[in-house]
């Protein structure tokens, strides 16, 4: 899909409209082009693999543009896991794929250790690929994802703020500030941008 | 009309680029359902209902002379290697059919359920020599019957196993029909098999009602003393008393069961060392508990109920109500004061995690007061007036969005903690009329 | 009207919008008409092309979208260079277009064009519902006056 987008006034391009899963184009940890396609050659078929790294390290938007990508020549079903009450609709929906589907799950973690089993069993039976998102490795790992200030920097140059409004020192400041994070780092830069251009009072936050 | 829908996707997931496969996968699997729900409901019909219509029907009746009874036993091997065995009263009746005589064991309705006692004790209702009614099949004479009616079982299975599956995949087809390859704005505005038939005679979604503002009715069922409306408490207090309450209660039962045990066992002069190493910290969790209850419940018994009530509502923006705070209780409140408060709240599910913000955008204080000396016998009331600003958003929910117009009350007494009391008010938008005469004066373009 | 699209592989697609109103503001409840322009569809089959008027949420929650116009209408005749079209509806009372901190809502006439490919093409085009001014994150809570002793009863 390609959106064009005509509007007026300030746009704060920190807004989770245009930071969340699928809307960056997956960076390496200096901020430089992930090939998708060079991942999506090693899933096996039938098999397991994890990308994997810490909170706000952009395995979610890896694992979206994967999914994409992995969705043009085979049956892609993603799935993000909140709970571990989300195992049996999840199950469900792992059995219902063809074979040979690719099931891609976000937070491996949580779906506990039963489900994790349950899971595996069932998307092997139906001969389904898997590929998780983790924050340890847990099977063999096809990226590993991390962050650096480059990163950041690199991740706002493409969402495009006004130099004037955000400046390099305050995505240093929010990188620093989030240890790593970079999806509190930008919502942070979202705090930030309305901020600056409503030159407002601190705010009360509840 | 809206679809019920019994699972499928959930919030947060959402099909890639493939959705015609995707969407393929899905129609198959209930395509099959309703296969599955078709067969079932002939099979049902077949060898269930249509039989008990047929008796109740077509089978004509004649008179039976009684000639024996009997009981007809079933085994059958369910799981494999298991034997189990029901029983049924039959009974051997001689009748005239079709200008014949016939002689033949009289069927019963239903699934052989009964045990053997069970089956023997009904056989004296069919005393041997005695004339019963019956009812035979025209088609097959030697077929005959004691007993006519419906069980209600009967049609409850027949209907409830196939119904759900025809249902659940009826459904889950139209449900995938609906998406197969459509926007997010097709979908968001269908509504139903109407706009499945055709999209595009729909009337505008939304049209005469105002969309994302809630609803004003539970705000406006509780009438007040001296003002129009009391609003009701948006508050966490109740709900941390009635969850300490409960957690206390249910953890010291387990507790007193677990000690009568422990109790028990001492007085027969056995000594379970673990049984009692597991109730020192059961014991002292269960006293913090009812600590942290009864802690709660001084505090919401001292501090006292706080009231307000409103003159109008839902209220517009530049609107003037009056409103009346009421505070009850006993001692000193070192402050209290009501202020006037727009909230957004936003919930992100970012990664893993759902993560909910909220921020206070509009924060007036009405009213404050200082040293209040409560008096238990006669509560403290105070009347004054509110406008709500002009050229503000109104009460606005969606499903992860929200703004929200509140009163605050927040109060500091004496030797307790402070509290903090929320009214929640629903705000519409300003009158539509004045809006459209304003937008009347601004520059208009020309569209051919 | 200019816009900017963000398709690198068809740099040609373009969808421009004019409203009736000028400064594309519009009160509650008043009529709206917007026309539009579709060009450089190039030698790509049309599918189907949707309009719809919708508001949205922006901000620091996930996207809430609520439609109120919409249409499908046949695929344009291969031989048109431009397609065009034209929107008209009667806005409801709510909800205002509102600049927030954390919450914002939008109004947006929205074209979308389905090829046969499989592919869409999406164009936006806010415009605003009421005038409300942006919100500003407020100041905690002053004391609008000094603490007076006061003594139990009923003022009222």
């Amino acid at each position: 899909m390609t959106v064009q987008w005509i509007g007026r006034g300030a746009r704060n391009p920190f807004a989770t409209r245009f930071i969340r899963p699928g809307m960056i184009p997956p960076l390496d940890a200096e901020g430089h082009p992930v090939s998708v396609a060079a991942l999506a050659a090693r899933v096996p078929h039938g098999g397991f693999m994890a990308l994997v790294g810490p909170h706000g390290s952009g395995k979610s938007n890896l694992l979206a543009a994967l999914a994409a990508h992995l969705a043009q020549d085979a049956v892609v079903m993603q799935s993000r896991v909140r709970r571990a009450r989300d195992v049996p609709g999840l199950l469900a929906r792992i059995a219902r794929l063809p074979v040979a589907a690719i099931a891609c799950i976000d937070g491996w973690e949580r779906l506990g250790a039963l489900g994790r089993v349950a899971v595996r069993v069932v998307a092997r039976c139906r001969g389904c690929d898997l590929v998780v998102t983790a924050h340890r490795p847990c099977g063999p790992v096809l990226a590993r994802c991390m962050t650096t200030p480059s990163l950041l920097a690199r991740v706002v140059a493409m969402l495009g703020p006004d130099d004037a409004v955000i400046g390099h020192d305050d995505v240093t400041a929010a990188y620093a500030r989030h240890a790593g994070n970079v999806r509190e780092a930008l919502l942070d830069l979202y705090d930030l941008f309305e901020q600056r251009i409503r030159g407002s009072a601190a705010g009360v936050r509840t | 009309m809206r679809l019920p829908r019994f699972f499928g996707k959930k919030r947060g997931e959402r099909r890639t680029g493939s959705q015609r496969w995707g969407s393929f996968g899905e129609a198959a699997f209930h395509g099959a359902l309703v296969c599955a729900g078709v067969v079932f409901a002939t099979l049902l019909a077949s060898g269930v209902a249509v039989p008990e219509w047929r008796i109740n029907h077509d089978f004509q009746p004649t008179r039976c002379l009684v000639r024996g009874t009997g009981l007809v036993r079933r085994t059958v091997e369910d799981p494999p290697g298991s034997f189990s065995t029901t029983w049924r009263p039959t009974v051997l009746v001689r009748y005239e059919a079709e200008g014949r005589q016939f002689e033949s064991w009289s069927h019963s309705r239903g699934p052989a359920s009964f045990g053997r006692a069970t089956a023997a004790a009904r056989l004296p209702s069919w005393p041997i020599g005695s004339e019963v009614p019956g009812w035979y099949d025209p088609a097959d004479p030697e077929t005959i019957v004691l007993e006519r009616g419906y069980n209600w079982w009967t049609w409850l299975l027949a209907l409830l196993l196939p119904g759900a599956l025809l249902g659940f995949g009826m459904t889950g087809l139209v449900r995938t029909a609906r998406r197969w390859g459509r926007s997010e704005e097709a979908i968001a505005a269908s509504t139903g098999l109407v706009d499945l038939l055709d999209p595009s005679r729909r009337p505008p979604a939304g049209a005469g009602v105002m969309p994302g503002v809630p609803a004003c009715d539970d705000l406006v069922n509780s009438p007040g003393t001296v003002l129009r409306y009391r609003l009701p408490i948006e508050s966490a207090d109740t709900w941390t008393l009635f969850g300490l309450g409960l957690f206390a209660v249910l953890w010291n039962a387990v507790l007193a069961v677990l000690a009568v045990g422990a109790g028990l066992d001492l007085a027969g002069g056995r000594i379970d060392w673990l049984l009692i190493a597991l109730l020192i910290p059961f014991a002292a969790i269960g006293c913090t508990g009812v600590v942290l209850f009864v802690r709660q419940l001084f505090l919401a018994a001292a501090v006292g109920t706080t009231q307000i009530e409103i003159s109008d509502h839902p209220l517009r923006p530049g609107g003037r109500y009056d409103v009346l705070l009421a505070q009850s209780g006993a001692g000193t409140m070192h402050d209290l004061g009501l202020s006037l408060e727009l909230e957004e709240q936003a919930t992100f599910h970012q990664g893993t995690d759902t993560r909910t913000e909220s921020l206070v955008v509009i924060q007036r204080p009405v009213r404050a007061w200082g040293l209040l000396q409560l008096d238990p016998t006669s509560r403290f009331e105070e009347r004054m007036t509110v406008e709500i600003p002009v050229d503000t958003m109104h009460s606005f929910v969606t499903e992860h969005n929200a703004v929200r117009w509140r009163f605050v009350v927040r109060g500091k007494p004496s030797r307790w903690p402070a509290f903090v009391r929320v009214f929640p008010i629903i705000v519409h938008p300003r009158d539509t009329a004045r809006q459209t005469a304003d937008a009347e004066s601004a520059p208009t373009g020309t569209v051919a | 009207m200019t816009s900017e699209s963000l398709d690198r592989s068809r740099p040609t697609l373009r969808i421009d919008a004019q409203f009736d109103r000028l400064d594309r503001t519009y009160a509650p409840g008043a009529p709206l008409t917007a026309r539009y322009w579709i060009a450089g569809i190039g030698q790509e089959r049309v599918r189907s092309i949707e309009r719809s008027v919708d508001w949205y949420t922006e901000g620091k929650g996930e996207e809430d979208l609520g439609v109120h116009f919409f249409e499908r209408i046949a695929p344009p005749s291969p031989t048109d260079a431009v397609v065009e079209g034209t929107v008209t509806t009667t806005l409801p009372a709510s909800p205002l277009s509102y600049e927030g901190v954390i919450v914002k809502v939008r109004w947006c006439l929205r074209v979308r064009v389905f090829f046969t490919s499989g592919r869409d093409f999406v164009s936006e085009h806010v415009f605003a519902v009421g005038d409300l001014p942006p919100a500003r994150p407020a100041a905690p809570a002053t004391r609008i006056a000094p603490p007076v002793p006061v003594v139990r009863g009923a003022s009222t």
